[in-house]
């Protein structure tokens, strides 16, 4: 560059504009940063047995709120069994036992009073494969309201079922066929119906475990819209072996590996400069 | 062996290939300027047209590679500089080819004055250039940061015959023509120095996931 003494050069570059301009983005930057580290679910030291089999080994994660976080790594890592750990869906399982904290909003989920009830419908869950009840669309949406006693009137029943199929991009296309069976439509659609139904219980965090995996690339097309629409109102965490739905929907990313969290940082630096090796020999499909 | 790693080797290969071809345009030149061989100048311009189809072909490449291998990490840090290196190799090729075409003028009229700095500029730019396709393709971040180092001292060649020109354009208005062409070949120099430099900061980007352009750091 042809500039004889740069440091004055950039010294008088520096007008009180370009300065302002700096000024200005510091602060947006520092203020996403601010959101960014308000901190939702909490993994301190966490380890995860099934019998005598350790699956996790000293998990210690902070996922910030309201933003989606991606859990990727090989078949077997750990990473479905952290992501059941955070609503204790593994309590079902006679033989696991957890050792460690998990915080939602600072209090541990794993402490003797919490209501396990009341935690998973805190902190909802989407499967795999979908699951909608062998009821009409209506019904699916209104049971975990009615059992939660969230509704107080028919009128606001139906509001709130309105609202949580509009929150899941499903009403305009169920809005006429409401009493008509969740098995009735097709694999994308029962999909959004299990989010719908997720969300009508008013949750603070979604866990989707490959909520795509059985779907068509137009179905999944949907879906990752709309957990890009979630983030602006609830935490989502996914786990999914498909690392470019990591890299297109999530904020952050956590790669795990054999039990171990190896690495976790926004999603941008995990697929373009990963800090550890291992890492990058995943992304880059050197093994796994 | 991975089914991207053979397209990645393709394209280093086709950026190596395109990067010599650019470095001997860039000796053809000085060596025209210096010797006077208006001949070998002629070489440069013909040469050019391969340079072009080589970045057209690391273009489509690097394209390929980013929709159907779908690169991450330093997989798709190596296609972006292939991609952009490319770009700013056949700008300093284009650069060599505008100093043959003033060399046709300036051999034709009577020498100026000898050359002293004039080669000087040439070979540290060409050893430049030389470095930062080195770094480029071994992924030596050192010699890239070093090859950064030694813009300055083109810069500084840059000004020193810039006024020297000006000068004996002053004194004596009949050399004015071969003055004025030798400015523009000394200001082709000092940009192709400075694609050089532009080449060692994708390095950078490509080994350390750092983007140091436009910061004091590239400086």
């Amino acid at each position: 560059m042809l500039v004889k003494n740069r440091n004055m050069e950039n010294t008088s570059l520096e007008s009180k504009e370009v300065k302002e301009v700096k000024e200005v983005k510091e602060s947006k930057e520092n203020k996403e940063e601010a959101k960014n580290l308000k901190v939702e679910v909490e993994a301190e030291n966490l380890n995860f047995f099934y019998g005598e089999k350790q699956a996790l080994y000293s998990i210690n994660l902070k996922i910030p709120e309201k933003s989606v976080t991606a859990f990727i790594g090989p078949s077997g890592c750990g990473k479905s069994t952290f992501l059941r750990t955070l609503n204790r869906m593994n309590d079902i399982i006679v033989s696991a036992r957890v050792e460690g904290k998990i915080l939602l909003n600072n209090q541990n989920i794993y402490a003797p009073n919490v209501d396990v009830v009341d935690l998973r419908r805190r902190v909802g869950m989407v499967f795999q494969k979908s699951t909608p009840f062998p009821k009409s669309i209506f019904d699916n949406i209104v049971y975990g309201i009615k059992i939660n006693k969230l509704a107080n009137s028919r009128t606001e029943l139906q509001q709130m079922v309105e609202q949580a199929l509009k929150q899941a991009a499903l009403w305009d296309e169920v809005k006429d066929r409401l009493n008509d069976s969740a098995l009735a439509l097709s694999g994308g659609q029962q999909q959004r119906l299990c989010i719908a139904r997720t969300l009508a219980v008013m949750p603070e965090v979604i866990l989707m475990d490959e909520p795509c995996s059985a779907l068509d690339p137009i179905a999944t097309e949907k879906i990752e819209e709309l957990i890009v629409e979630l983030r602006e109102k609830y935490t989502v965490i996914i786990v999914t072996h498909n690392m470019q739905q990591a890299s297109r929907v999530s904020d952050y990313t956590a790669f795990f590996l054999l039990g171990q969290l190896i690495e976790f940082d926004e999603t941008e630096k995990i697929f373009t400069y990963p800090k550890e090796k291992k890492t990058e020999d995943y992304i880059t499909g050197r093994f796994g | 062996m991975r089914i991207i790693e053979a397209d990645l080797n393709k394209l280093k290969e086709k950026i190596n290939l395109m990067g010599i071809l650019t470095q001997d345009a860039i000796e053809q030149v000085v060596k025209a300027l210096v010797e006077r061989n208006t001949e070998l100048s002629e070489n440069v311009i013909t040469a050019d047209d391969k340079i072009d189809v080589l970045e057209n072909e690391i273009d489509k490449l690097a394209t390929d590679v980013m929709v159907l291998r779908q690169p991450a990490a330093g997989d798709l840090r190596f296609t972006i500089t292939c991609l952009h290196t490319a770009g700013i190799i056949e700008r300093v090729a284009d650069h060599a080819v505008n100093i043959a075409k003033h060399i046709r003028v300036i051999n034709n009229e009577p020498p100026l004055k000898p050359y002293v700095d004039l080669p000087k500029m040439g070979t540290i730019t060409r050893e430049m250039f030389r470095d930062s396709l080195q770094a480029l393709i071994t992924g030596d971040v050192n010699l890239a940061r070093l090859t950064i180092r030694r813009d300055d001292q083109v810069d500084d060649l840059f000004h020193l015959i810039y006024d020297e020109l000006l000068e004996v354009m002053q004194k004596d208005p009949t050399t004015v023509k071969r003055g004025s062409e030798l400015l523009f070949v000394i200001k082709h120099l000092e940009r192709m120095a400075d694609y050089a430099t532009n080449i060692c900061e994708m390095v950078i980007y490509m080994m350390e996931g750092k983007v140091i352009k436009h910061t004091q750091e590239a400086f």
